[in-house]
């Protein structure tokens, strides 16, 4: 079973609850145990659609910039994290709209032409050797070429429900889209990107 | 590559995680933005937030309690403006009274005036 958007460690909601209570009186120390419990999956997130880590950290100051403007006016008819996802998602789609990049350049991955093939079989058949883990690498570097030529929308559906574990009522609310929406464009996404990786067929292979 | 193997590799990319002390770094990264806005604020602006920041403290952040107490706020410079000339105007006329029976000069000199319209 899917996890909830946002499950976190250390007393969950309600602790999130009575920390945002603090906050909005003003405590300082409040806030920053909120940026402290919320960062790690917020960084995936975002990490996740941007493909580098100095997009994703300036993302993340006006992310929680923004949360800290805002944090008066949240009066919490969602819960803290759907929030705080909903800025992020946003934030991000908005600056990946900006950028207009069709392929994101990842610098935290390295390709090798003609590689990825033989990679993906010999990840598949032995998957835990230095040579597989080398592997994954090339593969995930095409995955990073190929989700860089979904649109920011499509992006966003598929690292929160792919790579973060999200259910599809959660991304939903995050998005501000149905349940239905949510599945529709997932199965767009996933067959955009089965035909960007086309090339990386295998027979008999087994996951 | 099929479905699979493409989940396969996404969720492999759950496992990433954001640098060691990131965390802190980001923290002091937020606490040094603002402080730089804080201090590039107008005083206009300073002061705007500290009253919308004591109005929600009090229950008045929505705007209806905010109209209410502007319109409160204007009633009264209203009912102080009507009152003033009133008032104004009675301590004056009693100033002008106590200074016509006072002055015996003052008394002379419209006498005159009334002897030479004669």
């Amino acid at each position: 079973m899917r996890e909830d958007a946002t499950q976190i460690e250390g007393g969950g909601h309600a602790e999130d609850e009575r920390l945002v209570a603090r906050a909005q009186k003003g405590d300082a120390a409040a806030f920053d145990q909120l940026v402290g419990r919320h960062t790690a999956r917020l960084y995936g997130l975002v990490y996740h659609m941007t493909g580098n880590h100095e997009d994703t950290n300036d993302l993340l100051q006006d992310v929680w910039t923004k949360v800290f403007r805002s944090l008066a006016g949240f009066r919490g008819a969602s819960r803290f994290t759907t929030w705080i996802h909903s800025i992020a998602v946003n934030m991000t789609i908005n600056f990946l709209k900006r950028r207009s990049r069709r392929q994101t350049v990842s610098l935290d991955a390295s390709v090798e032409e003609g590689g990825a093939s033989d990679a993906l079989e010999s990840m598949l058949v032995s998957p835990h050797t230095p040579r597989t883990e080398a592997g994954i690498a090339e593969l995930q570097g095409r995955l990073t070429d190929a989700l860089g030529r979904l649109s920011a929308e499509h992006r966003a559906v598929v690292t929160m429900f792919d790579v973060q574990g999200m259910a599809h009522a959660e991304i939903g609310k995050i998005l501000g889209v149905s349940e239905g929406t949510v599945r529709s464009r997932l199965f767009y996404a996933h067959r955009q990107l089965q035909g960007f990786l086309s090339d990386l067929h295998m027979e008999g292979a087994v996951v | 590559m099929s479905p699979e193997q493409i989940r396969f590799l996404l969720r492999e990319r759950g496992k990433t995680e954001m640098p060691e002390g990131y965390t802190e770094q980001l923290l002091q990264q937020l606490h040094h933005r603002q402080r730089t806005e804080l201090l590039h604020q107008s005083v206009w602006r300073i002061a705007s937030d500290r009253v919308a920041t004591f109005l929600s403290e009090h229950s008045l952040s929505t705007p209806r309690y905010a109209l209410g107490l502007a319109a409160l706020v204007g009633l009264c410079l209203g009912v102080i403006a009507l009152l003033k000339p009133v008032a104004g105007g009675a301590a004056m006329a009693k100033q002008d009274k106590a200074m016509k029976t006072e002055d015996p000069l003052r008394q002379r000199v419209e006498a005159q005036q009334v002897s030479f319209e004669k």
